[in-house]
């Protein structure tokens, strides 16, 4: 191994926290101002989708939801922040008077079981599908199973989800239609357990099939370019074992850009699979976030993108620290 | 004839209610779908708009209901209620014998500690009592509440259908009953209480309240529903699962429902679409081409609303010319019959010719160099009024008018053209409330009325103004005989149709699906007996009526 600069390390290590906090507050900033510059008034809307409540009651909603604030944008800015850092996220309009952090603590725990886990399950089996196709590029069953898998990826997943709920929910009954257990299962008993399971199962097939062909491809592509490397001839003319070159020289090394596409993907997993979580009535964030954005419910939304915004930027930032590990290349200072 | 009519109305309910109680039988937990979609959340309250829909009116009750179907008020915790004289106080007298789940006693003093909640916080005050001309509250013996009002509207009462009465010995002792959600388990008078334990983010309990007020037809105190399971769902899986059979009642969008639902169980599978708010041809009277009679007239007798919700297969309910539900349409008996119009296209261009104008080279009609073509504003993604706006343009081409489907943005610019002012032809909506009165009082009263390019008082105008109609509903609002009531009604639904600004098109349906396998005895087109809506208090009646088939 190269001798490790560690002015180079902290340096490096500097750069990334620096471009982190940066990044973090545009994403606070801009998460304030933008619902903000949408147009509506989320009170009206409330009125608008409940008819029959007398029209005079608007008055009081607004009182209620506390949208009739005379304070300037200036002073409004200030409060939010303040509050952030305070880990108040505000009281949710469409879910008054229960405080953002309270649906938060619901919709969480569904979606990182159902997204993190499909997200995972989906990056190991694309990744050594990947492996395995570039290995054996030349054959048949290579080239059929990447070309199956640019197709299916081309399909939208609520397309995808709905087409496995009409078939196996649906026409033949053996899945759930949706949700993500029977209803008044006592919680922390295994039947509990077994019905979660068994929802989750093709909600979570929807996002594998349908995110797996990019993993597939990346991998792939990666894996060709670093088997066309002068070291991988040499490994194969010392006559190391082909399983050795393929997992320790080639695959070691192509892997690298797909961690941070994984580490990206992690990230976005807070968000919720939207269309998913939609069209199988699974009680996560996308769900949530989808009902926020119709009910113009402001502290939701910006809670929901905040989240987002801070997971993805936070395990964009593990990322390049597990490349630094990983890329002996990074810690000598890019020779 | 009115009269005759009423008791025929009064003969067919207390038939239906000695049918019922042939059979009666007793038990079952009734499955509904909640408003919230996806994710549940424990709320109770009965001052939030958010609450689970069963808090209120399953819980919490009110003093009366008022039924949208027939514009009456309905005593419900209070026995009777009487207006002064001078129609400036109202009297509520309470019912005698009701409990709170708790067993403590129902009063007066519950009553007054609830709108006192809303004296002291206007959030609390759901219902604008204290607003909209309440001064004082207060009981001069007991069993009793009174009311004082600073001016004279005895459509007031309506208010009271919202106002839910929490019991003082409870809510005193809350903090901030903005915020309560139902830390302990909520004490109410009504028929239902909470099954502790049961909520989670999909669904939750609530059981009989085995000692309710309300005495069934069996003579044991009701409901008999055993158990209601309240459960979220979402617009894309409420199809399926109403399909499957796992509601027995659900008040969700479905299009093309006879395909989709009914067919899956003819013989159990039901809806009825009672009508919500009213959609309208919105015609500018303040503006050429429409501040011509003949030229409305013309655009009433061109399109036909049953062709229109056809196309559009989104449940709307085609509207009479009137514009009121169909409930009510024995109030325009005689407006209909002397100003009525029909779908007519000949009697259309027969209009247009009148007002002078002529088929130019493009089959479009024009006068003085001014052709009958106009944009036809509809709010941009709102599929199924795009799809109604494409038929009305179809059908005004074949009378020689142009409308030119165009999308604005909903809310703006949508609803501030509306509120300014700034369209020759738009689709409009109408809050039809709780009777033909609020429905017109909001619509058509020139208090909200503004000239073009100055912001209207509320959206749904046409920027017509008409004092007698004005003076009528002022006079409405000094009447406490229903009848009284529906003969003004009577007169401004002939104003309105006599001048007819603009052209009622369609309602937006209330949705209501419901299941016979498991309970019967639901309202429906043919027994209205109630709105069958989840919100408010108006699903109580369907509550306390279903039992076991």
């Amino acid at each position: 191994m190269p001798a490790e600069n560690p002015l180079i390390v902290v340096a490096y290590f500097a750069r990334k926290i620096g471009l982190l906090l940066f990044a973090l507050f545009v994403a606070v900033t801009l998460n304030f101002f933008i619902p903000r510059f949408m147009p509506g008034d989320p009170a009206q809307d409330l009125m608008d989708k409940m008819q029959g409540i007398p029209l005079e009651s608007l008055e009081s909603i607004r009182a209620a939801f506390g949208v009739d604030s005379t304070d300037s944008m200036v002073i409004q800015y200030g409060k939010y922040l303040l509050n952030l850092i305070k880990g108040d996220l505000g009281i949710s309009i469409s879910r008054f008077p229960t405080p953002v952090s309270g649906v938060l603590k619901v919709a969480v725990p569904w979606t990182i079981g159902l997204m993190g886990t499909a997200t995972i399950i989906s990056f190991f089996i694309g990744t050594i599908i990947g492996i395995g196709v570039a290995w054996k590029r030349n054959t048949r069953l290579a080239s059929f199973t990447v070309g199956m898998f640019i197709f299916v990826r081309s399909f939208p997943y609520f397309w995808l989800g709905l087409l496995l709920i009409y078939l196996l929910a649906f026409r033949i009954p053996f899945f759930p239609l949706g949700s993500a257990y029977t209803p008044q299962l006592q919680r922390g008993t295994w039947e509990f357990f077994f019905s979660v399971l068994k929802h989750a199962i093709l909600p979570a097939l929807t996002i594998v099939i349908s995110s797996m062909g990019a993993w597939i491809l990346t991998m792939r592509n990666n894996m060709i370019n670093v088997l066309a490397e002068d070291y991988i001839t040499v490994a194969q003319a010392k006559g190391l074992s082909l399983r050795r070159i393929k997992t320790l020289y080639a695959a070691k090394n192509a892997i690298l850009p797909s961690i941070t596409g994984f580490a990206m993907s992690l990230g976005f997993v807070v968000g919720g699979g939207l269309l998913t979580e939609m069209v199988f009535a699974y009680p996560g964030v996308g769900l949530m976030l989808y009902q926020a954005v119709q009910t113009k419910d402001y502290p939701l939304m910006q809670a929901i993108f905040l989240f987002i915004s801070v997971a993805v930027l936070v395990a964009n930032f593990i990322a390049d620290v597990a490349i630094l590990i990983l890329d002996p290349r990074v810690r000598d200072g890019g020779k | 004839m009115k009269k005759a009519f009423l008791v025929l109305i009064l003969i067919s309910l207390l038939l239906s209610v000695t049918v019922l109680a042939a059979d009666v039988k007793r038990g079952g937990t009734l499955r509904i779908t909640s408003m919230k979609q996806g994710v549940l959340l424990k709320n109770f309250n009965p001052f939030s708009p958010n609450s689970n829909e069963i808090a209120v009116g399953g819980f919490y009750e009110t003093l009366v209901y008022f039924n949208p179907q027939t514009g009456r008020a309905m005593n419900w915790l209070a026995e009777s209620f009487t207006w002064s004289e001078d129609l400036l106080e109202l009297t509520f007298k309470l019912r005698e014998g009701v409990k709170w789940s708790d067993g403590e006693p129902f009063t007066e003093k519950d009553v007054l500690f609830t709108v006192g909640l809303g004296k002291d916080n206007r959030a609390l005050d759901v219902a604008s009592l204290w607003t909209s001309g309440v001064v004082d509250v207060r009981s001069e013996k007991p069993m009793t509440v009174t009311f004082t009002f600073t001016s004279i509207d005895t459509t007031v009462i309506e208010r009271f259908s919202s106002v839910f009465i929490v019991p003082e010995h409870i809510w005193s002792k809350v903090d901030d009953p903005l915020t309560w959600i139902g830390e302990e388990i909520p004490v109410g008078t009504g028929p239902f209480v909470y099954k502790e334990g049961s909520f989670s983010e999909q669904s939750f309990l609530v059981v009989r309240n085995p000692n309710y007020w309300q005495i069934g037809a069996d003579g044991k105190p009701l409901p008999y529903i055993d158990e209601v399971l309240t459960m979220t769902t979402t617009n894309e899986q409420a199809p399926l699962r109403l399909a499957r059979g796992e509601f027995d009642w659900a008040g969700y969008f479905i299009a093309n429902i006879d395909e989709v639902f009914v067919k899956a169980d003819p013989e159990h599978f039901k809806y009825w679409l009672p009508e919500g708010n009213l959609v309208f041809l919105n015609l500018n009277n303040l503006q050429w081409p429409f501040d011509s009679y003949n030229l409305r007239a013309a655009i009433a007798s061109a399109i036909d609303p049953v062709e229109i919700t056809r196309i559009m297969a989104s449940g709307a309910v085609p509207s009479s010319i009137a514009g009121i539900k169909a409930s009510y349409l024995h109030l325009a008996e005689e407006a209909l019959e002397e100003y009525g119009i029909e779908y007519d296209p000949d009697y259309a261009k027969y209009l247009i010719e009148r007002d002078g104008y002529r088929l130019n080279r493009n089959g479009i009609y024009e006068k003085g160099g001014k052709a009958l073509s106009l944009n036809l504003y509809v709010p941009t993604g709102w599929t199924d009024w795009i799809m109604g706006a494409e038929e009305v343009s179809r059908q005004l081409k074949e009378v020689g008018i142009e409308a030119i489907v165009t999308l604005a943005a909903w809310p703006s610019p949508y609803r501030d053209m509306m509120y300014n002012g700034n369209y020759e032809l738009l689709f409009g909506i109408s809050v039809t409330g709780t009777s033909p009165y609020s429905q017109f009082d909001n619509w058509v009263h020139s208090k909200h009325w503004a000239p073009i390019g100055e912001r209207a008082g509320n959206y749904y105008g046409m920027r017509y103004k008409n004092e007698e109609i004005d003076i009528l509903l002022d006079k409405y609002k000094q009447l406490t005989d229903p009848e009284e009531q529906d003969r003004i009604m009577a007169e401004v639904l002939k104003l309105f149709l006599r001048d007819l600004p603009s052209v009622p098109m369609f309602f937006n349906p209330v949705w209501f699906e419901y299941n016979t396998r498991n309970f019967v005895g639901w309202p429906s087109a043919s027994n209205p007996y109630a709105e069958p809506r989840p919100t408010g208090m108006h699903k109580m009646p369907i509550m306390l009526s279903i039992h076991l088939r």
